[in-house]
């Protein structure tokens, strides 16, 4: 019915079918891009909107709410409305390993309230969306999972709140200690706790490099920001 | 299935729901059956992420069908779908997250699915595409109906709701295993077997009348 | 299978007199509920007259569902033969004491229409059924099948309001390493908490020396199984406990004397030959101590099932070879 014609081996035919494959490709690819063109704003700003949920999680005993505003950036007032400071993107030369972003928290003073860490290391199947809280003294105030696509009752064993709670206070370097390790990760799905738990002091690390390069800079008088 | 004389519109409904349902009749995908229908919900979902897919790829196969050349019509066939499914995947990111936090991995394993491919190579290649789409609605609208059976059933009995709705009043406690995949087995089998036999039952009754 | 189906037709039956046998299903059934009847005596003494509602409940239910399912779909009855009885009784001594009336109501459902009769009824089902049940409440209300009290607290006959001092079963302080704080002697006779069904060892040894007597099951599984058990706990105990001291606390704790003596010698779901019996004897003990050292701390229930499914593949594996007689063109 088609190219049953030509002989099956002829150069004539490969080129034929390898082009007919190639514009069949072009032909999808063109359309996966349309597509993404006209989600990719709305994804991201439903990425932004979990994770703006998460904050306000983790700082509710703070009466701080956490929201997305017009310019599709994030900032943080108090839940009776009043302002509250401002949640600012902080730009890292070199990330560490699995680290997206870092975000200051700043109060109405200008000082710091707080930092936010996330990052997205590799679980058993995907990578695992999370959030760490760190005060300004660099120990884990908490730590959220925003998105994991792990073994349902296996991998998310990490969302339970028994597991979070693990990393409350914990300062760097926590996990170098075996004795802490083995108490925190989740014998059966440690794939998926181990990683999260290094990202914890990822995170801390990060943010103690970024404490302690502000320290400096300020020494020398410089200003950041 | 079509022979010389074309099958009406409502027969062919019929026969995507019930004579040649894709999961109970078929068994054709039973692995993202069994593994979204823990809710009517995320069943429901599936079913209707699945049967956008089919559709569309059953209309893009049927309208390339003179193009595609055979040696390499699997190929063809895979990318086309993975381009769909990717379409379809952006969309559910952006327009309804929950559902996509649900079902997380089984949206992409849609390209897997052999009902789409088996719809591609029996009627899609060899049909015109008006009709290529219709019998990818009428197929998927009876994966649709199956996996929403499904997924009631087990969320009926594993959870005592039905689409979150929880109808036994706070009484019944909900028997997990239902919930969990030897639940979706056991289900599974004994939904397909009251098909078989009320099958049966209609096939003793026509034979009987006359 | 050919040849079943050419003797089926070819059935010659010689003129009278015939030897009779009074080996009926009824009969071997009686037995194993014999067999057990000393050990759920003790579970009353230790546990109340709860061990007996839940235990009665369960038979009835059992006897229940069996008789309306071979109403319903119109096939002959077969509570005659008891075997529902026992699948009631052995399902009661798989659960706590504690558990509300309507578990096993629920769980003799699943065993008997589920797991037996959808396959065919007796002879055909694939697994062990009151085990399978046991599984299924397990993975459903794990809560209720996992709280235990300490014995010799009467628990309410019916009432599901139990007010009693909750404790943890000797297995789950074992696999995690610690000495179980009941002395060996106690957990040998039985006074210790757990399953109704599991605790008295003496009692249960007693009731398989019993069916062994009256060559209602053979050595071969229970002594591999419980061997192959004591040996790995023998050389691989946890903790800081002594391997034979280890050993003994693990052969005496959980379902494995109910398990091996009545469960896996279950005569559908487990082979035929007697090399397959070692085999499969073996297996069901590799896989419990497995599962209890790295799993769940009770390994016994899915250790047998997993043996189940393999009794077929046994079975053809040691079928013994023929000798003499026609060549056959295909085995």
């Amino acid at each position: 019915m088609q190219n049953g014609n030509s002989k099956g081996g002829s150069a004539k035919f490969i080129i034929v079918t390898a082009l007919k494959l190639l514009v069949i490709c072009a032909l999808v690819a063109a359309l996966v891009a349309f597509v993404n063109f006209v989600t990719k704003d709305r994804i991201e700003l439903n990425e932004k909107l979990s994770t703006a949920l998460a904050l306000t999680d983790i700082y509710s005993s703070d009466d701080l709410e956490f929201y997305v505003d017009d310019n599709g950036e994030y900032a943080v007032r108090m839940t009776d409305g009043s302002d509250f400071g401002s949640c600012m993107i902080t730009e890292i030369e070199e990330p560490l390993k699995d680290v997206d972003a870092v975000y200051t928290i700043k109060d109405n003073g200008g000082n710091v309230f707080g930092y936010c860490v996330e990052a997205s290391p590799m679980g058993f199947k995907d990578e695992v969306g999370m959030i760490v809280a760190i005060t300004p003294s660099v120990s884990v105030k908490d730590v959220q999972i925003i998105s994991i696509s792990d073994t349902k009752g296996i991998g998310d064993k990490v969302t339970k709140r028994d597991f979070l709670d693990k990393f409350t206070d914990k300062t760097y370097g926590f996990s170098q200690n075996s004795a802490e390790l083995k108490d925190i990760v989740i014998a059966g799905s440690t794939r998926t706790s181990e990683p999260v738990t290094k990202a914890v002091d990822t995170a801390l690390e990060q943010i103690r490099a970024l404490v302690g390069s502000q320290k400096t800079n300020s020494e020398e008088g410089i200003e950041n920001e | 299935m079509s022979e010389n004389k074309k099958p009406s519109l409502k027969t062919r409904l019929f026969e995507g729901l019930f004579d040649q349902n894709p999961i109970l009749v078929q068994l054709l995908g039973t692995c993202p059956t069994l593994a979204t229908t823990t809710s009517m919900k995320n069943g429901v979902g599936m079913g209707v992420s699945a049967m956008a897919v089919l559709i569309m790829s059953n209309l893009l196969i049927s309208l390339l069908r003179k193009f595609i050349p055979k040696q390499v019509r699997i190929a063809a066939y895979i990318v086309i779908i993975s381009g769909f499914v990717t379409a379809v995947e952006l969309l559910i990111k952006a327009f309804v997250p929950s559902l996509d936090a649900s079902l997380g991995l089984f949206i992409p394993l849609i390209v897997v699915n052999c009902i789409i491919l088996a719809r591609a190579e029996a009627y899609a290649s060899k049909n015109p595409p008006l009709d290529s789409a219709l019998d990818g609605l009428f197929m998927g609208l009876g994966f649709t109906f199956a996996l929403g059976v499904l997924g009631a059933v087990r969320e009926l009995i594993g959870n005592g709701t039905i689409w979150d709705i929880d109808v036994s009043f706070g009484v019944y406690p909900g028997i997990a295993m239902f919930t969990q995949p030897a639940g979706a087995f056991i289900t599974l089998g004994v939904v397909i077997a009251v098909v078989n036999a009320a099958k049966a039952y209609s096939a003793k009754r026509k034979g009987g009348d006359k | 299978m050919t040849e079943n189906t050419q003797s089926r037709k070819f059935l010659r039956m010689s003129a009278s007199p015939h030897v009779h046998t009074h080996l009926t299903t009824t009969y071997i059934m009686l037995d194993v509920i014999i067999a057990l009847l000393p050990a759920l005596a003790w579970s009353i003494y230790i546990f109340g007259l709860r061990a007996l509602t839940v235990t009665a409940v369960s038979v009835l239910s059992c006897v229940i569902f069996e008789y309306l399912y071979r109403k319903i779909t119109r096939k002959p009855s077969t509570i005659k033969d008891l075997s529902a009885v026992v699948t009631g009784m052995l399902l009661a001594m798989s659960l706590p004491a504690s558990v509300p009336l309507w578990m096993p109501v629920l769980g003799s459902f699943f065993a008997i229409v589920i797991v037996k009769q959808l396959y065919g009824g007796i002879g055909k089902n694939v697994v062990n059924p009151a085990l399978a049940a046991r599984v299924f409440l397990f993975m459903s209300f794990s809560s209720e099948m996992s709280s235990f009290y300490e014995p010799h607290t009467a628990l309410p006959a019916f009432s599901s309001e139990i007010d009693a001092v909750a404790s943890a079963t000797p297995l789950s302080l074992l696999q995690k390493g610690n000495v179980p704080d009941i002395s060996l002697f106690d957990m040998f006779i039985g006074d210790m908490p757990g399953c109704i069904g599991e605790i008295s060892v003496t009692l249960l040894l007693l009731g398989g020396i019993y069916l062994l007597c009256k060559r209602v099951i053979t050595w071969h599984i229970p002594v591999t199984f419980i061997a192959t058990v004591a040996v790995f706990s023998l050389i691989f105990p946890t903790g800081d406990m002594g391997g034979l001291e280890f050993m003994l606390y693990e052969l005496c704790s959980g379902g494995l004397m109910l398990g091996a003596i009545f469960m896996a010698t279950d005569y559908a779901t487990s082979p035929v030959t007697p090399k397959g019996r070692l085999i499969y004897g073996f297996g069901c003990g590799l896989i419990t101590v497995f599962i209890r050292y790295f799993g769940y701390p009770e390994g016994v229930s899915f250790a047998i099932l997993i043996m189940n499914l393999l009794t077929l593949a046994l079975d053809k594996w040691t079928k013994p070879t023929k000798f003499g007689g026609a060549k056959d063109a295909k085995r």
